[in-house]
Order: structure tokens, then C-alpha cells, then sequence
């Protein structure tokens, strides 16, 4: 074959497969059963619907992102983390701004979404503990949980200002109401009490489960869908909505991503009821979105599990996400400084 | 080398005509040892020297100008400070216990004929190819106070309380010496089964008993196997990550968990840069008083 008709050819090649191939979209987010669940709940639905063929990359924090924005060199495109990390990022000029013309934010609760990013599974952390050790007598507020004497048994909390610190003031005896603007020094103080009965500090969730399940532990302030899921592998747990510290998971694009307007069209589905809902339906968590028990898809016995069941919500208290921009860097920094003592 | 070749020429004597190409041939030898080494000097300068360098330079930046806010907010929080004498004393523990417990296991695996020295450097190997995370979770199970640890201790009524096996500095320890097992043992291994071992003959026939014997002829020669053993547990240890997080609790905090609770808290890499840059320096300091107090300049090659 001559160059010139080789080029055509491989030229005409490229023009065909590219008409055809869907488009790359990266999504990033934590890994394991969450994962599945949202590769069921939203990536397999809506890359068919969109025409998108996913990369999927597991990351616990956003070290990548700010190693990708500093360098210039950016390759993920949406990417979901914990709520105080997408505002934090957002603080810091790691997201583009989202174009609410496109996503509609009507439906989604009200300090769930910002400029830069939008709320996607609602979690609590709460206190639950072993229906065999602690079972006949649990505890039902942080005031109990930190009331060995009444309350006896190993404990764990998670090793994290963000909820800690929430905990340690309501324990003291702050109202629920009252506990932003957080008082580091009196929750701290609180804190200090505890920590000679805390047996293990969990970090990832699950090591929480471990905790639970092999490591002797009787009560933990952990993530409501990690306890049930370790309840329905058998494991004697149980908890209460009472006192929970609710946060939310949230997804955001990267500022520089190359696919910017396709991944504002796809955070526009991500927000719909019908693909939030799914992911309740096969998580336990909650939703950002307000409207997902009007899918259907939520039986009435799992609509009461949800953190964001109206019964439930009435006694948990929402991480407040501005507190934490603009504090967060000195209460973790002081909270490490309590867990070195 | 030229010295050599001159001092050669010099007991020759009257072939005095061999000293300059022979001088020529020592410094095309020396030329091509440049040359040979000179991939390994690049790959290390371009990985190791460049990107510490680098991270000096970024622990003093802040806001994109120079500033050792970095540092002074090690000063103003002691929790820095305490976890850098944490790492530090639990790389050490380990670094001894290994040395305690892989000294005889590499005398023996030397010791083996064929078929068992296979099978046994095979068990001390395996652990390599199991993930970490598997093998720190096992022990979670292990020492656990319901574990079966503690369910033997206490069939043996020897206490009354379970023992505090883990969520402290016991497991981790425990967790990463089995973690840090190999890397003592193989260069360990490899040192004394090039043993001469004519030479424990030698001083058995000048009347040497046998621990003298070992204590002052192999001990000796097997150093630079224990020191390489050593320096690669130790300092492996002081980057340890999930081990700590899972056996330690919480309670026991690395410099590599506050460099990735700083990454994430700051968004100045100097947060965490910094640390990194006061943890390569402390260890350094380690290293060389460990030389000095144990007399191992010869085998750093410190001196000559």
C-alpha cells in the first residue's frame, strides 16, 4: 500500500471508531462494597444513557486531586469524597464551579450542595455497640458513652476531630443545638476524659467493622450502613439514631478536567431521585436528595433505617461544613495534638 | 591503584620501563569504573538526591514564598515531637528484636543441607507474597482479647484478665516485626553462607572453645550482614503506615500518619514536607550514633 492511501485509510479508521466509541469519563471514589453499589446505583445506568465508558479509580482522600491541580496534569474528572474534604478543596481552588442551570438542586437538602460540589449518600456516625456484652443495658446518648461506670465495656471512636469533637460536647452536656460554634477547649477537656477507656481509634471504616467483629469491642461511635453491614454477616450489632453526627459524601470535578462539560451533565443525573434512591435501596444510606421515598423503590421497613428518615433526622445533628473550613485546620491539628498526649 | 603499579615497577627494579603503561592501563581501568557506575549515580540522582532536594525546598514554602512556618509550628505543638520519639523508639524495638530473633534463624537456614534449607528459606520468604493488609488484619485476630491468643493464656489460668495483646504499642510491635522478619534475615543469610568456615576450624585447633570461637571470629564476620540486616529494618520501620493504624489502635501514632493527616489538613505540602525532612534528618543522627557506639565506621565505610 502506498503512504498516502495507508494514511487515508488508518485516517477514515479513526473518524469511524470514534463516532462510535463512547466517551472516557473518570470517576473517583472510595473502594469496596460502596463501590459496587455505585457502580449499580449510578455508573452502569447513566453510562448507558449518556454514552460514557468509565475509569474507575479508588482514592480514601484527595491527595491525587491536589497532586493533579498543583501539577497541571489532570486526569480525573469526577471525583467524590467526604463532605469536609470537597469543602475544603472547594476552599482551596481544587473544583470547578457547578452550573446549577444544568444540575437542578431544587430536591437536594438544604446544606448539601455548594458552588462546587453536590451532595451524594447521607451517613451518620453513631453509637452502637454488642447486643451480647452491652445489649441489656445500652447506652442511648454520648452522655452515656462516656459514662463507663453505668455503661461498662470496651470502647472505640473514631480517631477524627470532624464528629469527635461533636460527640465530646454533646457527652459534656452542650444540646444538640448549641454544639456549633464548636468550644475546642471544652471539647477537648471532654475528650480527655474518655480517652483512658477508649481501647482502639478506628480510621477507615473498615477497621470499625474489625473492630466490632474480632477486636472485643462493646461500643462504637461508627458509620450507620458500616454497622449494618456487619449485622447482616451475623456479627451481634445494633445502634441508635440518637445524638448522630450526620455527614455527607459529595461529588465534585476537578478544576482543569478536560471532559467539564460532560461531567456537569452527568452530575446532573447523579442528583435525580430515581438513581439516589437505587443507591439507598442497596446501601442503607441516605440520600441528598429529599424526594427519594417518592420513587417507590424504598420499602417502608428500609425508609425507617435511613439516616434521613424523618424520625431519625429529628435526633441526629447535621457536621456543619462552614464550621470546618474555616476551623478545621486548627482543630486537627489540636485534636492530634490530644491523641500524641 | 597507580600506587601499586609504581610500587610494583619499584620491587622490579631494573623494568622500570613497565611503570608508565602500566600507570595508563590503572587509569583506563579507573575511567571505565566511572563509566560503569555512572547509570546507577544518574538513577540515583534523579530518584533520590532530586526529589529530597525537592522536598527540603518545599518544607520551607508557604504561600509560595519562603517561610518556616512549617517548622515553627513543630515548636508550638509537642504532639510532633512526641511521635517523632514514638517512631523512632518502636523502629528501634523491632530493629532489636528482629536482630534477636533472625540471628538464629539465619545460622540455621546457612547451617541446612539442600532439600531443608530450601523449604526453610521458602517459609521465611512466603510472607513476602501475602498482602500486608491480610497479615496485619490476621493479627488483629490473633491478639485480639477474645483471640485465640488469649483463649490459650487464659485455659492456663495464668492470668485472670486477658492480656493487652493489641490497640497499643505491644501489637504493633509484634505486627511489625513479623512484617520485618525477612529483610533482617536475608542479607543476614547471605553474608554467612559465604563463610569461610575453615576459619572456626582454624581457631578451634588454637584451642578456642566454641563460644569464643563464635563470639570472636564468626560474630565479627557476619557483622556487615547484621548491620545491613539492621539498617534495612530500621529504617523501613520509620515509614510504617497501616500496621500501626490497625494493631496500634489509634493509640499509637507514626510520622507517616501525621504527614497524611498534615497532606490532607494543609494545603501547603511544606506541612508535611517538613516532617519528612526532620524524620530523614533524626534518622540519620540514629544511624550515626549507632555507628559510633558500636564501632561500625569500617563497615559503613565512614573511614578507612
Amino acid at each position: 500500500m502506498r503512504p498516502a492511501a495507508f494514511l487515508a485509510a488508518a485516517v477514515s479508521l479513526t473518524i469511524a471508531t470514534s463516532a462510535v466509541a463512547a466517551e472516557k469519563l473518570s470517576y473517583v471514589t472510595s473502594g469496596g462494597v460502596y463501590l459496587e453499589n455505585i457502580k449499580k446505583a449510578f455508573l452502569e445506568p447513566i453510562g448507558k444513557k449518556l454514552d460514557i465508558e468509565w475509569t474507575i479509580e479508588t482514592a480514601d482522600n484527595d491527595t491525587q486531586v491536589r497532586v493533579q491541580v498543583a501539577s497541571g496534569n489532570v486526569t480525573y474528572d469526577i471525583v467524590e469524597f467526604g463532605a469536609s474534604q470537597c469543602a475544603l478543596g472547594a476552599s482551596q481552588g481544587l473544583y470547578e464551579k457547578l452550573d446549577y442551570s444544568i444540575i437542578n438542586n431544587t430536591d437536594l437538602a438544604p446544606g448539601s450542595f455548594s458552588d462546587y460540589y453536590v451532595g451524594s449518600t447521607v451517613f451518620s456516625i453513631v453509637i452502637a455497640w454488642n447486643t451480647k456484652t452491652a445489649g441489656a443495658n445500652p447506652p442511648q446518648s454520648w452522655a452515656d458513652f462516656w459514662n463507663t461506670e453505668k455503661f461498662p465495656g470496651t470502647r472505640s471512636l473514631r480517631k477524627t476531630a470532624r464528629g469527635m469533637l461533636e460527640a465530646a460536647l454533646m457527652a459534656d452536656g452542650v444540646p444538640p443545638e448549641k454544639v456549633y460554634p464548636i468550644d475546642l477547649d471544652r471539647a477537648i477537656a471532654s475528650l480527655r476524659k474518655i480517652k483512658p477507656k477508649i481501647k482502639a481509634w478506628w480510621l477507615s471504616g473498615a477497621e470499625s467493622q474489625q473492630f466490632v467483629k474480632e477486636g472485643g469491642i462493646d461500643m462504637i461511635g461508627a458509620f450507620n450502613a458500616r454497622m449494618d453491614s456487619v449485622a447482616s454477616d451475623g456479627a451481634p450489632i445494633t445502634y441508635t439514631f440518637n445524638q448522630g453526627i450526620l455527614d455527607f459524601g459529595c461529588w465534585a470535578i476537578v478544576k482543569g478536567s478536560k471532559k467539564r462539560d460532560l461531567s456537569m451533565r452527568v452530575l446532573a443525573e447523579f442528583v435525580k431521585a430515581e438513581y439516589q434512591a437505587e443507591m439507598s435501596r442497596l446501601s442503607n444510606y441516605g440520600a441528598a436528595n429529599t424526594k427519594i421515598l417518592d420513587t417507590g423503590k424504598i420499602s417502608p421497613e428500609l425508609a425507617k433505617r435511613l439516616p434521613t428518615a424523618p424520625d431519625n433526622l429529628k435526633r441526629q445533628i447535621f457536621a456543619n461544613p462552614e464550621w470546618w473550613v474555616q476551623n478545621g485546620a486548627k482543630a486537627i491539628e489540636r485534636f492530634d495534638q490530644f491523641m500524641a498526649e | 591503584m597507580s600506587d601499586e603499579a609504581s610500587s610494583a615497577g619499584a620491587i622490579d627494579g631494573a623494568d622500570n620501563v613497565n611503570v608508565r603503561p602500566l600507570a595508563l592501563v590503572a587509569r583506563r581501568e579507573r575511567l571505565l569504573m566511572i563509566g560503569l557506575f555512572s547509570p546507577a549515580f544518574l538513577l540515583m540522582a534523579t530518584f533520590v538526591v532530586l526529589p529530597i532536594a525537592w522536598l527540603f525546598y518545599l518544607s520551607f514554602v508557604d504561600n509560595a514564598q519562603f517561610s518556616t512556618v512549617h517548622y515553627s509550628r513543630m515548636i508550638e505543638y509537642s504532639s510532633y515531637y512526641k511521635i517523632l520519639l514514638t517512631t523512632l523508639r518502636i523502629s528501634i524495638i523491632v530493629t532489636v528484636i528482629c536482630a534477636i530473633a533472625g540471628y538464629p534463624v539465619a545460622y540455621l537456614l546457612a547451617q541446612l543441607a539442600p532439600p531443608w534449607s530450601i523449604i526453610c528459606l521458602s517459609l521465611v520468604v512466603i510472607p513476602f507474597w501475602t498482602s500486608l493488609l491480610v497479615r496485619t488484619y490476621a493479627w488483629l485476630v490473633l491478639l485480639s482479647s477474645n483471640g485465640p491468643i488469649n483463649s490459650f493464656v487464659e485455659w492456663l489460668s495464668i492470668t485472670d484478665k486477658p492480656l493487652e495483646l493489641v490497640f497499643n504499642e505491644t501489637g504493633t510491635v509484634i505486627g511489625m516485626v513479623h512484617v520485618m522478619l525477612p529483610f533482617f534475615i536475608l542479607p543476614l543469610y547471605s553474608v554467612i553462607k559465604s563463610f569461610d568456615w575453615s576459619l572456626i576450624q582454624a581457631a578451634s585447633s588454637l584451642g578456642a572453645p566454641p563460644i569464643s570461637a563464635f563470639a570472636r571470629v564468626f560474630l565479627p564476620l557476619s557483622l556487615p550482614g547484621l548491620v545491613a540486616g539492621a539498617v534495612l529494618v530500621f529504617v523501613q520501620s520509620l515509614g510504617f503506615f497501616v500496621t500501626p493504624a490497625v494493631l496500634g489502635g489509634g493509640n499509637v501514632t507514626m510520622v507517616s500518619m501525621k504527614i497524611a493527616s498534615n497532606v490532607q489538613n494543609y494545603f501547603e505540602w511544606g506541612a508535611s514536607s517538613a516532617f519528612g525532612v526532620v524524620l530523614l534528618i533524626s534518622a540519620f543522627g540514629v544511624l550515626a550514633i549507632a555507628a559510633r557506639m558500636l564501632g561500625l565506621e569500617r563497615t559503613f565505610g565512614m573511614t578507612r
